[in-house]
């Protein structure tokens, strides 16, 4: 009887998940062999949209070119750079990683403002790049600068996950390899790189799939570039979906979610081999230590590559609207103005509260449905790993994927452009990786304590809320950050289930949902754009994660290992 | 011959303070404390994994107290064995010569001859995590040994093994070490295993060396309180209580004879050991162990009479 | 063990379902939504020719009695929009005490999609919603037919010219007016010639202009582009500005504006491009994008980028927009349009008129008050100057469509015109309120535009003007191809030749007909 009660803690995460998640999918098959024609009505054209495709579409190739790219340059580049700051951080200690690790909690349409802010060729730092020669063109037409934004938001997730492999060989296996003669770069390239080489895959995965579904810095760079020359299959289909062409874009969302299943398949297999790769360590190669200097050169390299962007986002914010499109530009404001945050507040403040909502909302209902299934599956086993399997796949899911049929079901329900569509679909983007989280987190926990509730006479569910959610404080403080960064951050799904701001007017209806990432993209897009206004928005996005952050810090570094 | 020199090495509250310590060739020397005493400290000194403060490591007239540890002609095998997980046992065993860019048939020949010694010539393909715990510690050894070190480091060699395996390889050790003529140090905080198997005892404590010796010497002729009762089971009571003036007394429990004497104490407990008998006795207050032979009948909370073996007892 | 038997079951019946209702949803979309409008019952043709007159359309007399709600959907980012519809639905509540109007604000860069969502989504709000020319062929399956507005005599057809009608017109094959779905009720023109008149009246330089290239340094008597780019050329070597001029090339939408501008005052003059007669007499400003689409004799559909006339504004149009930044430094968008000039750097600017109340904002400005205004490229041959309307239109499923009619009526009314041009400077879209608007002194630039809004009151090949309505993935697939060979041609990565065959080219194979 006692099963009974497992199933019925794990049903509400497990059921949502499915019905959310296995329809869209379904749908976009069928979807996408449909046209609307010009009156409205779907038209049924058989593979007609693949075809359109990769035969007539002029942009067809160079965006699959483009994905091809974003998938493979962000990786290779974020985990080149991740390794030598691994060891830095392995030798001067992990207190460092914290700095490193706040662009993973930048709401993403934020990080890619930021950078094109900086780079912008009239009154960014890119003036002086274009000025000194460093660059011959607009530092911000090029699909390398959609990798840069995304290399800058990949890698400290790179860095973390290599960092972990580094500090998981043992300490005899280095000591032993100083004893056979390897030690310095010798011994990195015989020994750590191999040992490493699982996580490294891991990371070089993670990042694949942030450059794969990309969608942030297309939208705020595709204004300086040019109609579709920086789009990827994602942002390509959100365009597709935003201009009322539901079946090319659910075409283009079932190329993409194919691709996207098979760099799943090699996540899952990456996580599950644990196979070391062999590399021979050639004896022409030095053996003394890099010098610490190096190490600190590395960091701080990496410090100023994290805070740079940042920094400008935040001297411009500051500055008085006159400075802010002045040429050459100035890099201090001659005074401190707060103009733009009265701009930014005055304008923002609905998208700023629907935001707060949705995500307090979305986090809270994450952590509990997260916990209810992932304690039943790690503790009690339930699903095996075919279910695992699949919170895995849906953690390496683009959201986008669902966005064309949820439109429809959320229009079919009534609740479009209110907060109850939003409360309906964020949890997909965050309950697979709140599941995940707090699965491995359960890893470690002992179910004896649920036992001795049980034997003292309590029911399940009473145990699990007396007794196991109580203890289970910190792994759900960890999974709340990450429902709360995801909600926070979120871009395409308020996109497309939203589409005025917060009515203020009659605050109880929630009617009007768009969110504070929608608000930033707004203030980017040429017509309205206020730089300083962007600037601010971007500052006060920034704000609430990082209180956060700071919040379960300590946790945070547990999970790290740092510390 | 390795030999120390007022070697110092300070961490956080604990100081390792070596005046002299040698060792011959070709013995097999046991460093003997318990943990926290400095023993392993003493063995990465000696290996090179740490640098001291001051004085110096002299190998075979050589100073290598600031050479790396690849320099030093030591092995060592680390007591969780510590082997490449990616490469196979063969390539294990010849990741010293590799780096000291020996040709590599001389290397296949070297690895292949210790991998005999070793009695692992078969699994040389393997990997690691193919292997058994014992199998893996023989690797271990044999990467250590392959290089012909000067000096053979073991760190707690046989505390990952069951109690059976433990004798047995116990045993191995030994016979490796006189078959090949090694001098080996072998750090344990174990002292059967120690008097087992040392030719010669080091026994450290709090980062000192208490005394160094054969394992007869030691047991028979402690230096010090400490090292007498590190060493074997011991009594130390009061001289008043056997009359022997003034201080403490300390001795064996083979060396109490019961059923007559001068003493008298109460059996509190009785374990039965096999080749003897153990009886926990309370004198004047004071618990002693004595040593009585298997067919003694003596019942807990009997009065018995006892006398000690004066001559080996020891005064502190 | 059960449980794990129960859990399949469960994700078993789940994904039966979902496919279930996947397939119902597909079901419904086949019966699909057909837009409700009067567009069903009414057969009626040009609405010039043949008013109808209609029993249940009320006239503005009786409108005292007017009572219910209605909610406007305004974009934000014109500076007059927001301010005109805010004064005209505070007007229009005081003379109708029983009607209530709420604005509601949308950011331009989320209006088609809020707007269709809400139309998709047969919501009754907003009632009434605005658009621009390139958002209309969106919206045109969704929004009401107003011909019976129109018939009814509500909205006055002849104060509105055609030319700034033909975004919202959908034609038959036959030339029959099918749907009426929106009302010009703002103009913008565009581009128009921004110039400072602290450089363009000082007595030297006009001499010296005069002096060395024989015409005046005064736009309004420029006949050509050719004249535009010599008055440019001279200002730079003068050194009077930082640039002397700064011409749309933006990427998102300026190149596909800009260059139309340049284009159809070529193919005025071209025959294969085949402008109507009556629109080319040189009455009617309509650079539209219907000029890139033509009918061949047996009635299909061509492009007109093959023509001469496209290699030649190519040309033109790459001359330009050598006197600013260059394209792969940045591309002039409208932001950068309305920005730059701001600072002072640029002597001229091809601009919309709706900057202008920025540019003579002296809180931002360093040019305030030093503007002047004239069409482009220059008075004396005006074509360059295209009208880009504001259109309002209404939600067929609004619960009170008569009264968001009288509401547009008002806002078209003259006095209301008036209203708006002294108090926020709005330009109406009417002739006659063009010619209201422009009696207000700060408003007199518009004096020069008001003789070509008159001019093109009536055009008759309608067929040809919304030929470009048909073209259902004109914006979606054939504008982003366009702008960015343009751009590659701007930068230097191939000559005019082969973007003109590229864009024909992929034109014409990727083009649907609706």
């Amino acid at each position: 009887m006692r099963d009974k009660q497992i199933l019925f803690l794990a049903l509400p995460a497990l059921i949502y998940l499915f019905a959310l998640t296995v329809y869209p999918i379904a749908d976009n098959a069928l979807l996408s062999l449909y046209e609307r024609t010009y009156e409205g009505a779907f038209k049924w054209v058989g593979l007609g949209n693949y075809l359109w495709l990769f035969q007539k579409d002029p942009y067809g190739p160079l965006i699959i070119g483009n994905t091809i790219l974003y998938s493979v340059a962000t990786p290779a580049i974020s985990v080149a750079l991740a390794v030598p700051i691994a060891l830095a951080l392995r030798r001067l200690g992990g207190r460092w990683l914290l700095p490193l690790m706040v662009p993973a909690f930048i709401p993403p349409v934020t990080a890619a403002m930021a950078w094109y802010l900086m780079l912008n060729p009239l009154y960014g730092l890119g003036y002086y790049l274009m000025k000194a020669g460093l660059m011959g063109t607009n530092p911000i037409s090029s699909v390398w600068t959609v990798v840069l934004v995304d290399v800058w938001r990949s890698l400290p997730t790179a860095v973390l996950v290599i960092y972990s492999g580094l500090r998981a060989i043992p300490k005899a296996v280095e000591e032993a390899a100083l004893a056979d003669g390897l030690a310095g770069p010798r011994k990195f390239i015989a020994v750590d790189l191999p040992l490493a080489s699982p996580q490294i895959l891991t990371a070089f995965i993670l990042t694949a799939l942030t450059g794969f579904f990309t969608f942030d810095p297309i939208y705020i760079g595709t204004a300086q570039v040019g109609p579709r020359i920086l789009d990827n299959l994602a942002y390509y289909s959100y365009e597709a979906f935003s201009a009322g062409e539901f079946g090319y874009s659910a075409a283009l969302i079932v190329v993409m979610t194919a691709i996207g299943t098979g760099l799943s398949l090699a996540y899952m297999k990456a996580f599950s081999a644990r196979s070391f790769v062999k590399l021979p360590a050639p004896v022409w190669m030095p053996r003394r230590e890099a010098p610490k200097a190096l190490h600190y050169a590395v960091l701080a390299l990496d410090l100023a590559f994290v805070f740079l962007p940042l920094g400008w986002l935040l001297l411009m914010s500051l500055k008085p609207p006159g400075e802010i499109i002045q040429i050459p530009p100035s890099v201090l404001p001659s005074r401190l103005d707060l103009t733009n945050y009265v701009q930014a507040l005055g304008g923002g403040l609905p998208y700023f509260l629907m935001s707060i909502y949705i995500s307090a909302i979305n986090s809270a209902v994450t952590i509990l449905l997260a916990a209810m299934a992932a304690y039943q599956m790690r503790v009690h086993g339930l699903g095996g790993g075919k279910l695992v399997a699949y919170i895995l796949y849906l953690m390496s899911t683009p959201t986008l994927v669902y966005i064309v049929p949820l439109y429809l079901v959320v229009r079919g329900l009534n609740i479009l452009n209110t907060l109850w569509a939003l409360v309906l679909t964020y949890p997909i983007m965050t309950l697979p990786y709140g599941i995940w989280i707090l699965y491995n987190y359960y890893s470690s926990f002992d179910r004896r304590t649920e036992e001795a509730a049980l034997a003292d006479g309590m029911s399940r569910l009473k145990a699990f809320a007396k007794v196991v959610i109580p203890l289970s404080r910190s792994g759900m403080g960890v999974a709340g950050l990450y429902a709360f960064l995801f909600s926070w951050g979120a871009l395409i799904f308020p996109l497309a289930f939203t589409y005025t701001p917060y009515n203020l007017a009659d605050p109880l209806r929630f009617s009007g949902a768009q969110t504070f990432s929608i608000y930033i993209g707004e203030l980017m897009s040429p017509v309205a754009m206020s730089y300083g206004g962007v600037a601010a928005t971007g500052i006060l996005s920034a704000i609430p994660p990082l209180i956060y952050l700071t919040a379960v810090r300590r946790n945070l570094e547990k999970i790290w290992g740092a510390g | 011959m390795l030999i120390l020199k007022d070697v110092v090495k300070t961490f956080k509250g604990f100081t390792l303070r070596v005046d002299y310590l040698e060792i011959p060739d070709g013995r097999y020397v046991v460093v003997l404390g318990p943990s926290g005493s400095g023993k392993t400290t003493l063995l990465r000194l000696i290996a090179g994994l740490e640098r001291p403060d001051g004085g110096s490591v002299v190998l075979d007239g050589r100073d290598v107290t600031n050479l790396p540890v690849w320099e030093r002609d030591v092995g060592i095998v680390f007591q969780s064995y510590a082997l490449y997980p990616h490469l196979t046992v063969f390539d294990n065993i010849a990741m010293p010569l590799k780096n000291k860019r020996l040709p590599k048939p001389e290397i296949r020949r070297r690895v292949e001859e210790i991998a005999v010694v070793l009695n692992i010539a078969d699994q040389l393909h393997k990997y690691p995590h193919q292997l058994s715990g014992g199998q893996q510690q023989r690797v271990a050894i044999a990467r250590a040994l392959v290089k012909e070190p000067k000096v053979l480091l073991l760190d707690e060699p046989l505390s990952n093994l069951d109690a059976r395996l433990r004798l047995e390889v116990r045993g191995f050790l030994k016979e490796l070490q006189r078959r090949l003529h090694a001098t080996v140090l072998h750090v344990t905080h174990d002292q059967e295993e120690a008097m087992a198997l040392g030719d010669l005892l080091v026994v450290i404590n709090n980062g000192r060396i208490e005394q160094v010796g054969p394992p007869d010497e030691l047991y028979a002729r402690p230096k010090s309180l400490f090292v007498f009762q590190f060493l074997g089971l011991s009594n130390l009571v009061p001289a008043k209580l056997v009359g022997l003036g003034e201080g403490l007394v300390g001795f064996r429990p083979e060396d109490v004879a019961l059923g007559e004497g001068d003493h008298r104490a109460k059996v509190l407990r009785e374990e039965y050991l096999g080749p003897y008998k153990l009886y926990e006795l309370d004198f004047n207050g004071v618990r002693i162990k004595a040593r009585a032979p298997p067919t003694a009948a003596f019942r807990e909370g009997d009065v018995v009479q006892f006398s000690i073996d004066v001559k080996k007892a020891l005064r502190f | 063990m059960a449980s794990s038997k129960t859990l399949v079951a469960a994700v078993v019946i789940v994904i039966i379902a979902a496919v279930a209702v996947a397939l119902l949803f597909s079901q419904q979309r086949q019966q699909a939504p057909s837009p409700p409008s009067a567009s069903q019952t009414s057969t009626q043709s040009q609405i010039t020719t043949q008013p109808q007159t209609s029993t249940q359309l009320q006239t503005t007399s009786s409108a005292a009695s007017l009572s219910g709600s209605l909610t406007v959907l305004v974009p934000t980012g014109d500076p007059t929009l927001m301010p005109y519809i805010e004064l005209a639905a505070d007007e229009f509540m005081k003379a109708h005490p029983g009607v209530q109007i709420t604005v509601e604000p949308v950011p331009f860069g989320q209006m088609v999609q809020t707007a269709l969502t809400a139309l998709q989504n047969r919501n009754p709000d907003p009632a009434l919603i605005i658009f621009y020319p390139s958002q209309a062929s969106t919206f045109a399956p969704y929004l009401m037919d107003l011909r019976p507005y129109f018939n009814s005599g509500l909205f006055n057809r002849s104060d509105i010219p055609m030319s700034a009608m033909v975004s919202v017109v959908i034609i038959s094959k036959n030339g029959t007016i099918t749907k009426i779905f929106g009302v010009p009720f703002q103009m913008v023109f565009g581009y128009v010639l921004i110039y400072r008149k602290s450089i363009f009246d000082n007595a030297t330089l006009q001499a010296e202009f005069k002096r060395e290239y024989g015409f005046d340094l005064n736009p309004l008597t420029w006949s050509s582009w050719d004249q535009l780019i010599d008055a440019a050329e001279f200002l730079q070597s003068q050194h009077v500005a930082k640039y002397a001029l700064l011409f749309p090339d933006g990427l998102q939408l300026a190149i596909f504006n800009g260059f139309l501008t340049v284009f159809y005052t070529y193919a005025l003059n071209d025959s294969c491009a085949g402008i109507p007669a009556d629109v080319a007499k040189g009455a009617v400003p309509t650079p539209g994008y219907w000029a890139y689409f033509s009918y061949t004799p047996s009635g299909a559909v061509n492009v007109t980028i093959g023509c001469p006339s496209f290699v030649q504004a190519l040309r033109t149009y790459k001359r330009l927009v050598q006197f600013q930044p260059p394209i792969d430094v940045q591309a002039m968008e409208y932001d950068q349009l309305r920005d730059l000039f701001l600072t002072g750097d640029y002597a001229m600017v091809a601009a919309w008129t709706s900057f202008i109340p920025i540019y003579n904002n002296a809180s931002v400005s360093k040019v305030a008050g030093d503007i002047a205004i004239a069409p482009l490229p220059g008075g004396r041959y005006p074509y360059g100057t295209g009208l880009a309307p504001t259109f309002i239109g209404i939600n067929p499923y609004a619960k009170d469509p008569q009264l968001a009619a009288e509401f547009i009526e008002f806002l078209i009314s003259p006095q209301m015109y008036k209203l708006g041009a002294e108090k926020v400077g709005f330009v109406p879209a009417t002739i006659s309120g063009v010619e209201v608007a422009a009696q207000t002194p700060s408003m007199s630039w518009l004096q020069p535009f008001a003789p070509l809004l008159k001019a093109g009151a009536n055009v008759t090949d309608l067929q040809r003007l919304t030929l470009v309505n048909r073209v259902t993935n004109f914006f979606t697939d054939m504008r982003p191809y366009f702008i960015n060979q343009v751009a590659n041609y701007l930068r230097g990565q191939q000559d005019a030749e082969t973007t003109q065959m590229n864009i024909y080219k992929t034109w014409l194979n990727i083009m649907k007909i609706s």
